[in-house]
């Protein structure tokens, strides 16, 4: 036993020697200098422009066509639908990476919203490619957006461009607001409506709770989001809040039949909206309620024009572009 | 004669091996492959010409060659597990897994990406799962631990019971935040994607030792395989077989599973086929199943990664529906009527 | 070896055993003959240290048997088990490769033993194939390639045809020839009556009978174990028999 124990040791210390050297050799194999990760809060700490960036980030993709950079891009992902007719090299979806077509691509960064894993993150970085994260989730408001907007102008060289786009989102959200409270006041003495966004009937309710950039749609649109008293961030709602509740609007996803609202047992089946028929299915705009970038603006007009039939005139875009941004058909 | 076959596995594994370098979703070129081979071994790389790109060589250094190694290591961690497993509850119809190894790992793995823990920094889900998955497997045995002795159908019962306890934790914990059940699943079906060389260090080290230790106990095993009271009869100390296999075997599979995610049915049917190939006794049936396990995983994940270009398919789904028609198929041509009886 | 058993005693709720005195002598064969559920498996598994007695104890070479740990009692003693089996295709070599554990391999000593049982050529089959016999045949192989001094089995001929357990019989004389110490529960009086050098008779967990085996196996102790009439009986040929059965 005793002969056993020592074997046992002799062969673990030289495994560990050969496995140990073979590891540092291969760390160190590329000799190419280690990427960062980029956040709104890390700002843009690297010395160079990003010349070679994968978009994994559908808001981003629109958000750094509209800063100019569009040429700076080298992959994207499935869910890219603005701007149309893109033909950047698919580089698949969240929880996968495909971290082959990423290195022949030779990137230089990978922007992201999704949490992917350390490792997969780790290996981005060892190889020399930055991570830029763009958070989606709880806390996302117009100003971590228009930080966003900042922090893909400096890494793309195009912080001018991003300072215009900011500037005209808070015109657009300052206009927009004065617009829904004077024809709240003028339809409905100035009470707000009671609103509910239904993102999603997969495994519940799903809407969007407070803390997240579509109920800041509803407040621009002096809307009560009856959801963000129950909760932060996207999650599932007990139905019988919904009820209680009794919502005058309803904004619907369009994964979602309307006509499921009236079914027995819903809901949503005796709330005046369905009464009302005051439920409006996201179309074109759909892709506005789920990534945050500059483009929100435009589903707060669309909610305005949908409540109160009003169309509230925006500050033209700040940035020549081949392909409107405004899928409302308003330039 | 058995050990001709064991040789030939181990050819056959070098070649999967060699061969599963050349799969992915960009093409490398023979040439290329082979120049990068040449400068990975010392002093023989400065003769080597330089054909090939950096991202060609980031692709076969860094993401496949550690992929394939993680394949080797953790298809021969569950193979050997398997049958170690098999043989102490006398029943070949036992996987590592049945002693609250996956569901502790999962349960490890899942809270660090629901709760967002980060205490050990980026390898906090792995870290978490190999931890969670080695602490369930105690509070298994301790709970089976009657008056000094564990009876092998009280050790499943209990592995059984508290797996439902942990899984459910892990179904409130999916509940809790829906957002992350992509993550989550992609983890529970188990994935060779993740796997670098740093992940991989640590764990090659654990399965080499875990696996080594577990075959120094084949011929215990092998008493153990035909009764407890049989074994202690032929002079086996068959409680401390049972706890030094049954932690060996918790060890090497926690740190497989922590890097891969649960990868099912390896362990259970690789003891099978090396059965079937060399006989019952441990001392063939511990390296085939390693040497199987290993070459069928990577051939699991060539699939996952070449059927679907650019999309990396979860290594279980393949392990599922490639690997049990394929093993139905032997199970009739081989057995021959010996599991009757 | 000596095997002394003292006030060995134990209890579950449904049943009790003892308590039992006995000393099995140096080179001897103990047969322990009663009904089923008299305890005469229990009282080899007490001896073997598979049970923990509530009172009493064993003692093997002088040493307690609850003392040994498995490697010592393996050297001092083999179990012949009324059955084993291997659930996962364990080869008769196999089988005989773990009662060899704690001497290595020995092909030579392997084949000897398989020999002595005629199963010879059966060292590549399948256990689990084989005959309820044959594996019963294997078994005993096995113990003797083991060879402990002291061996203990559990009905070592049941199942067995007549010509099988003769071998059998056959088998038990010579290793006593050797000095091995030999401790078996029977069912076949005739047997035993030619075999064992001493008896211990049970009912119910209790003695009724313990010695040498021409003055224990009486006529009066075996209606008290098996409470049926026994009578003595001369055949034709003039031999004397002990019958139970008088059609």
């Amino acid at each position: 036993m005793n002969n056993r124990l020592k074997i046992v040791i002799a062969v673990v210390v030289v495994l560990a020697v050969v496995v140990g050297g073979f590891v540092i050799y291969h760390e160190d194999a590329t000799g190419k200098a280690k990427g960062e990760i980029i956040t709104i809060t890390t700002g843009d700490n690297i010395p160079y422009k990003l010349t070679r960036i994968v978009s994994l980030d559908p808001a981003a993709t629109a958000t750094i066509y509209a800063l100019g950079a569009y040429n700076d891009l080298v992959g994207g992902n499935s869910y890219d639908f603005y701007p149309p007719n893109e033909n950047l090299p698919n580089v698949t979806d969240y929880p996968s990476m495909d971290l082959e077509q990423i290195f022949n691509l030779s990137a230089d960064a990978v922007i992201s919203f999704s949490n992917y894993s350390g490792a997969q993150i780790s290996q981005l970085l060892n190889s020399g490619i930055n991570y830029v994260f763009l958070s989606s989730d709880a806390g996302v408001n117009f100003s971590v957006i228009e930080k966003q907007n900042t922090l893909l102008g400096e890494l793309t060289g195009t912080v001018a461009n991003a300072t215009l786009i900011n500037q005209w989102m808070n015109v657009s959200l300052s206009t927009l607001h004065e617009d829904a409270l004077s024809y709240d006041q003028s339809e409905y003495n100035g009470t707000p409506l009671r609103g509910f966004y239904y993102l999603s009937s997969y495994g519940g309710y799903w809407t969007a709770g407070n803390d997240t950039f579509v109920n800041s749609y509803f407040q621009y649109a002096d809307i009560i989001n009856i959801a963000a008293p129950y909760d932060s961030g996207f999650y599932t709602i007990n139905p019988e809040n919904i009820v209680n509740e009794s919502p005058q609007i309803v904004i619907l996803d369009d994964s979602i039949n309307a006509s499921s609202l009236n079914a027995t047992g819903s809901p949503f089946a005796s709330s005046p909206a369905v009464m009302n028929g005051k439920v409006y299915t996201t179309t074109s705009n759909e892709y506005m309620f789920t990534e945050p970038n500059f483009r929100d603006i435009f589903a707060i007009q669309w909610i305005i024009f949908m409540v109160y039939g009003q169309n509230p005139a925006l500050p033209s875009f700040p940035i020549n572009l081949t392909y409107n941004p405004n899928p409302n058909g308003v330039s | 004669m058995k050990h001709v076959w064991l040789g030939f596995l181990f050819f056959l594994l070098i070649i999967t091996i060699l061969l599963s370098d050349f799969i992915g979703s960009v093409r490398i070129p023979i040439l290329s492959l082979l120049e990068i081979y040449g400068s990975q071994i010392p002093y023989l790389s400065q003769f080597v010409p330089h054909g090939y790109t950096l991202a060609q060589e980031q692709i076969i250094i860094q993401l496949r060659e550690p992929e394939i190694i993680g394949g080797v290591v953790i298809g021969a961690s569950l193979g050997i597990g398997g049958a170690a497993i098999q043989s102490i509850f006398r029943n070949p119809i036992t996987e590592p897994y049945i002693i609250g190894l996956s569901s502790g790992a999962s349960l490890g793995a899942v809270a660090s990406i629901v709760l967002g823990f980060t205490i050990f920094g980026i390898y906090t889900q792995q870290i978490a799962a190999f931890i969670f998955g080695l602490s369930v497997v105690f509070i298994v045995y301790f709970f089976a631990l009657k008056g000094g002795r564990v009876h092998p159908t009280y050790l499943l019962l209990t592995g059984v019971a508290v797996s439902f306890f942990v899984s459910a934790i892990v179904a409130l914990l999916l509940f809790t935040n829906i957002n992350l059940q992509g993550e989550a699943f992609f983890w529970l079906l188990g994935s060779l994607e993740n796997i670098n060389w740093t992940v991989l260090y640590p764990v090659v080290i654990i399965v080499l030792i875990t696996s080594y230790a577990i075959y120094l106990q084949h011929r215990e095993l092998d008493a153990i395989q035909m009764g407890d009271m049989h074994a202690r009869s032929v002079g086996v100390n068959v409680e401390r077989t049972k706890r030094i296999t049954i932690f060996m075997v918790a060890l090497g599979v926690s740190a497989s599973v922590s890097i891969s995610g649960l990868i099912g049915f390896v362990g259970l049917v690789m003891p099978h086929l090396s059965r079937m190939l060399l006989g019952g006794s441990n001392k063939h049936v511990i390296p085939a199943s390693g040497i199987l396990g290993a070459i069928f995983l990577i051939c699991a994940d060539d699939i996952a990664r070449g059927i679907v270009p650019g999309v990396v398919i979860p290594i279980g789904i393949v392990t599922g529906i490639i690997g049990v028609p394929f093993l139905m198929y032997f199970m009739r041509k081989l057995t021959g009527g010996r599991y009757e009886g | 070896m000596k095997v002394e058993v003292e006030n060995l005693t134990f209890q579950v709720p449904s049943f009790r055993l003892g308590p039992l005195d006995f000393t099995v002598g140096d080179g001897t064969i103990t047969a322990i003959i009663g009904k089923n559920g008299s305890g005469k498996s229990t009282t080899l598994k007490l001896i073997h240290g598979d049970l923990k007695p509530n009172d009493g104890t064993v003692k093997i070479d002088k040493m307690k048997v609850s003392s040994l740990s498995s490697l010592q009692l393996a050297e001092k003693t083999s179990f012949v088990w009324q059955e084993i089996y291997s659930p996962m295709s364990f080869t008769v070599r196999d089988v005989m490769n773990v009662s060899g554990y704690k001497r290595g391999i020995d092909e030579s000593k392997m084949e000897a033993a398989l020999d002595k049982v005629g199963l010879a050529d059966f060292i590549d089959r399948d256990f689990s194939v084989l005959s309820g016999g044959e594996r019963r045949l294997v078994t005993l192989a096995a113990a003797i390639y083991q060879d402990s001094e002291i061996m203990i089995m559990d009905e070592p001929t049941n199942f067995l045809d007549i010509d099988n357990q003769i071998l059998i019989y056959n088998l038990i004389k010579g290793l006593r020839e050797k000095g091995k110490t030999i401790i078996m529960t029977m069912h076949d009086l005739d047997a035993v009556h030619n075999l064992a050098d001493s008896v211990l008779i049970l009912r119910d967990g209790k003695k009724i009978a313990w010695g040498e085996t021409e003055s224990t196996l009486t006529l009066e102790n075996l209606n008290k174990a098996f409470n049926v009439s026994f009578y003595s009986y001369n055949t034709i040929n003039g031999n004397s028999f002990v019958g139970s059965y008088n059609g």
